[in-house]
């Protein structure tokens, strides 16, 4: 349906929406699935745009796929991680996907109100919207591909209901 | 006092922010990427508006979307306008929601519960 591969910039992320305003939202009736949609976008493209780890060229090289499953759409993506973002980010993923649709809600609540001066758990909101949005439908792994480097891969089901 | 007055872009919500026509208001999506450099001079206008304001201040807030990023700035601005207001009553946020988007009421509701401003929540 949409498949991409090179860097993720901001300017990338307005063209990504308008492709789905004009290609994929027509395929849908829901104007709530359409805004779950667009803010699954933004977050999964903002998250690699700003914590992916560049290449030698000094840009993030990542994946993003879009493809339509029964009622609704799969969107994955990957993008190359240091270690530290990956203990990170796997920290806060196992965690995340243990909770509850309320307890994730909560915890996004804490996080913006809260703690939203936090420079060392930026990335958390966007991954608890992430998984709010897509009632927790994460799938993400880690995989080696050279020393101090992970693919980190996370599907994400949005279904219409 | 100045306005200040920001067109919409794509990522970027119109912004009109004048003390003369007593009209404060922000309106559309926000997902820009760098929120602190868009969402500064409106704290920097607001916090210059609230040595002198008016004598009622309605805040209107009609975001089609916001994401993570500009919520938090959004919650910076309000809180410093909560700060600086000597009688609370004299500003109010009205938050506006499309009547179909339950998410856009209950972030609009998450902020309301937060602050001691009052919050007024219009659908359209």
């Amino acid at each position: 349906m949409l498949g991409y591969r090179g860097a993720i910039t901001q300017e990338l992320i307005i063209i990504f929406l308008r492709l789905a305003e004009t290609k994929i939202y027509p395929r849908f009736q829901s104007q709530a699935f359409k805004r779950k949609i667009f803010s699954v976008f933004i977050e999964t493209l903002q998250n690699i745009h700003k914590y992916a780890t560049p290449d030698e060229t000094g840009f993030n090289n990542a994946y993003f796929l879009v493809r339509e499953i029964p009622d609704g759409l799969q969107i994955s993506t990957g993008n190359i991680v240091d270690t530290n973002s990956m203990n990170s980010l796997k920290l806060k993923l196992d965690t995340i996907v243990t909770k509850s649709e309320e307890e994730l809600k909560a915890w996004c609540k804490k996080k913006l109100f809260e703690e939203r001066n936090s420079q060392f758990d930026s990335v958390g909101i966007g991954l608890l919207e992430l998984a709010i949005k897509s009632n927790n439908k994460l799938l993400y792994k880690f995989r080696p591909v050279a020393e101090d480097s992970f693919l980190f891969t996370l599907e994400i089901d949005l279904t219409n209901n | 006092m100045n306005p200040l007055q920001i067109a919409a872009s794509e990522e970027t919500p119109e912004v009109i922010l004048d003390a003369k026509k007593n009209i404060f208001k922000l309106t559309g999506r926000s997902f820009v990427q760098n929120s602190v450099v868009f969402y500064d001079p409106i704290l920097k206008w607001f916090s210059d508006y609230f040595q002198a304001p008016n004598s009622t201040t309605k805040i209107e807030l009609k975001f089609d979307y916001i994401n993570s990023s500009s919520q938090k700035r959004l919650i910076e601005i309000i809180l410093k306008i909560q700060q600086l207001t000597k009688d609370l009553n004299s500003v109010n946020v009205v938050w506006y929601y499309k009547s179909d988007d339950e998410d856009m009421l209950e972030k609009g509701q998450e902020f309301g519960e937060y602050f001691k401003l009052p919050f007024k929540f219009i659908p359209y």
